[in-house]
């Protein structure tokens, strides 16, 4: 009679090590843009109570904790995806806005295409799915400009007037060279093009050999936002560096039984 | 090309398109109406007529929050408008003290570009007295 032995759980190995800081850092910035946001507003306290954000907070450390270090990682993952919705949940009724806040969609769409994965029994294609719901994601941004302005959008007038309004609300130091960008419709008509064309490019994740250029073109894109209207997407930046950079092998053995597997033969 | 990472892309773009903002999924539409902008609204914020940023200024009195929204002209940066109607209501002056010494004017810089330059014209929206931080 076989001897019963214990079911292999997966774990997922992220790579470089540093990948693992990165995409960190991409969770922690969405769950500090929720926490933000929320009690920014007057009276959150009286609907989600500190001491409950608190603990959902510390429970949101501990399994970020546990799927970048690969335990457990489909439970710790959907746990993550969880709180996140919860999060999103909690602050569309305190601040009364849904979708304002896109700084947590893009770690949330990587973690939910790996828990998807993990939770179809299909772990190896997991970054794979990661990237392809990122890259949609900025797909999806291009198409919302193309749909709703049309070949309006890159005329030099309509990023010139957002520009402008930057210049003289932004930081002294930056008032100048926004200003000088405003002014200027051919270049605001360039500008505005290369970010169509990048964000409807982030089909390019779909192809592994394609990513990284794309994803360097992608920094481009968000330095370029930073510097000229002010959006620094951190989380966005670390999620694409960690995906077209990084590895995230999320193996349905684990570690020791992968280790101990005798080589195959024949 | 992967097939996984091609079945994300597909269920997230018609996912976004089809349900809209429904968290992880957005049609990350941010800006994508902004064509045809003629005007737009900057909110500023004077203290005894000197330009100062709201969260220089506490206890607030008289001072409407409500009346902060720009009235009927676009505004790209309506998040800064809704911080500055959080921070108001969150510092309140205090039943029975003396109103602040200053007097607080918020209004819109309505921008404009024509003929290669800015043109700007202000248009108060609401005003009350604050003490300094």
């Amino acid at each position: 009679m076989a001897a019963l032995t214990p079911r292999p759980r997966p774990r997922l190995t992220l790579t470089p090590a540093h990948t693992r800081v990165v995409f960190g850092v991409a969770l922690a910035g969405a769950w500090l843009g929720e926490t933000v946001n929320t009690y920014e507003v007057p009276g959150a306290a009286a609907i989600v109570a500190p001491a409950i954000w608190s603990a959902l907070s510390l429970a949101f450390l501990a399994a970020g904790a546990a799927f970048l270090y690969g335990v457990r990682p489909r439970l710790s993952g959907a746990a993550l995806l969880l709180l996140l919705v919860v999060a999103a949940a909690v602050e569309a009724k305190v601040v009364g806005r849904a979708g304002e806040h896109h700084g947590k969609h893009l770690p949330a769409l990587a973690l939910a295409a790996m828990v998807a994965c993990a939770a179809l029994g299909r772990e190896r294609l997991a970054h794979q799915a990661a990237c392809g719901a990122v890259g949609a994601a900025y797909v999806l941004s291009g198409l919302a400009k193309l749909l709703g302005s049309g070949a309006a959008w890159w005329q030099g007038g309509t990023l010139g007037l957002l520009v402008a309004e930057r210049a003289v609300a932004g930081p002294a130091w930056l008032a100048a060279p926004r200003l000088q960008v405003a002014l200027s419709p051919h270049l605001c008509s360039v500008l505005a093009l290369a970010t169509l064309l990048i964000e409807c490019a982030g089909v390019a994740m779909l192809w592994p050999r394609a990513r990284r250029a794309w994803a360097v073109a992608a920094l481009g894109l968000h330095a370029g936002v930073a510097l000229l209207m002010g959006y620094v997407y951190v989380t966005w930046v670390m999620v694409v560096v960690a995906l077209a950079f990084g590895s995230f092998v999320m193996s349905p053995h684990d570690a020791e039984n992968t280790q101990a597997a005798p080589p195959a033969r024949g | 090309m992967s097939r996984a990472a091609a079945l994300a892309f597909v269920l997230v773009v018609v996912g976004g398109l089809v349900l809209g903002e429904v968290f992880p999924l957005s049609r990350f539409d941010m800006y994508a109406r902004a064509a045809g902008r003629r005007e737009g609204a900057v909110p500023f914020v004077l203290a005894d007529g000197r330009e100062i940023a709201i969260e220089d200024l506490s206890e607030f009195s008289a001072l409407d929050a409500q009346a902060l929204l720009p009235p009927g002209m676009p505004c790209s940066m309506e998040y800064r408008v809704h911080e500055m109607q959080s921070w108001i209501l969150t510092h309140p002056a205090h039943a029975g003290t003396t109103p602040g010494p200053l007097r607080v004017q918020v209004g819109y810089r309505v921008l404009s570009i024509a003929g290669g330059r800015l043109h700007e014209r202000r248009v108060l929206v609401a005003e009350g007295r604050a003490w300094p931080r």
